[in-house]
């Protein structure tokens, strides 16, 4: 780890705001605030992070819906365990709900890895500078062969198209 | 011995200036682990320790508490995970701290407000998005132009140990020789230091690493032995 060298790659593409949705939380999103609170709000004394929305809805998807409803990233709350991002579903220009995404910590990482089916492997060669890799993972490399490695390939590809 | 760490962060726009300082923030963490823990530095409070120049009770709370993980993992593996097996060198964390540092970086990201989060650390990788997933290519231990497989990681952590970087440097500690066997093994689960910890221990057992991976709660592996053939363990397959 000497010499860590950090290769940052920053970007905006995110999700980015629907530039009528900050109206709509005074008015239609007012209750939903209020009935998320309760979730978001943090536990008396030292019960795990307050992760658990009501789960009437299944995981949040990128992909639009077919009603035409989309996810988009709302305002951020400070609880005691840091910072919790929710996010609002947004369909015909009004927001449906408001969720409160999941706390990766390790406790949460460890339930959502027993709750869930175990991650996909697709076993099959490719090309490693392929578009569809974001990563590398792989044996230990130095910072010297780092230079030559696929993930220098694939950091400075990412600076390039950012 | 040094490494790379990549991140790579996706925040709203409205978030940059947040996830700037949580980068920041990232950086100064992984240097602080690397002079507290390294072994190749004089003078690190990790080497200070095991030289007997400093007491359990005058260590900072993560030199504890990576000595307490590691004992843990030692006691947890029946000795597969040791960090004291190289005859030439002083007891190396690294197979802990490591994914431990990278993992943290990754959270402290994560709480800076990002809505994705991937950092590579010298090939271990803690990645999180909130949509979608992040495609985390396994290297081919044979040919380095290409990957041999890819896990699909929402949420999670993928570790690979291996000696075709560094050459033998991960010993069996039931021989004290270099470890023999398996070219490479990858271990996905919920937290890279473990993650890591247990790709080492895996490959360190050699041909008995296969078996001692699927005792594993909760992690999944995909082991790639020296003839080349490939084996996945606990996780689901697609062609």
């Amino acid at each position: 780890m000497k010499k860590a060298l950090p290769t940052i790659a920053l970007s905006a593409a995110g999700l980015t705001w629907l530039l009528h949705a900050q109206g709509v939380i005074d008015t239609q999103a007012a209750s939903h605030s209020t009935a998320a609170s309760p979730t978001t709000a943090p536990p008396s004394d030292g019960a795990p992070p307050p992760t658990e929305t009501p789960q009437s809805a299944p995981p949040t998807t990128h992909a639009p819906a077919s009603s035409g409803s989309r996810t988009v990233d709302g305002p951020v709350i400070d609880t005691r365990y840091g910072p919790v991002q929710v996010e609002l579903v947004v369909s015909g220009g009004r927001i449906t709900e408001v969720k409160t995404p999941e706390y990766p910590n390790e406790a949460r990482r460890s339930q959502l890895i027993n709750e869930q089916a175990l991650p996909m492997l697709h076993d099959e060669v490719i090309q490693a500078q392929s578009a569809s890799i974001d990563t590398i993972s792989g044996a230990t490399y130095t910072s010297d062969a780092y230079e030559q490695s696929l993930q220098a390939a694939l950091d400075s590809a990412g600076f390039v198209s950012q | 011995m040094g490494t790379a760490v990549s991140l790579l962060v996706d925040a709203s726009p409205n978030g940059i200036a947040r996830i700037n300082d949580a980068m920041d923030e990232a950086v100064v963490w992984l240097h602080e682990v690397d002079d507290r823990f390294t072994t190749y530095r004089d003078g690190s409070e990790w080497l200070r320790y095991c030289a007997g120049e400093l007491s359990d009770q005058e260590l900072h709370p993560d030199t504890r508490y990576v000595l307490d993980r590691v004992r843990d993992l030692v006691r947890a593996t029946n000795g597969a995970f040791d960090i004291a097996v190289d005859p030439g060198r002083p007891p190396d964390p690294a197979a802990y701290v490591k994914g431990w540092a990278v993992q943290g970086a990754a959270d402290i990201l994560v709480a800076g407000g990002a809505s994705a989060v991937c950092v590579n650390g010298g090939g271990d990788v803690a990645a999180w998005r909130l949509h979608g997933t992040w495609r985390v290519g396994i290297q081919d231990p044979f040919d380095r132009s290409r990957v041999r497989a890819v896990v699909e990681v929402d949420c999670g952590a993928v570790a690979t140990s291996g000696t075709y970087e560094r050459g033998g440097h991960i010993f069996d500690p039931r021989t004290r020789e270099s470890a023999t066997g398996l070219a490479s093994v990858t271990v996905v689960g919920p937290d890279l230091g473990m993650a890591d910890a247990f790709a080492t221990a895996a490959f360190a057992l050699g041909a008995d690493g296969p078996s001692w991976l699927r005792t594993l709660d909760g992690y999944g592996a995909y082991v790639i032995n020296d003839d080349g053939t490939g084996e996945v363990i606990g996780l689901r397959t697609a062609a």
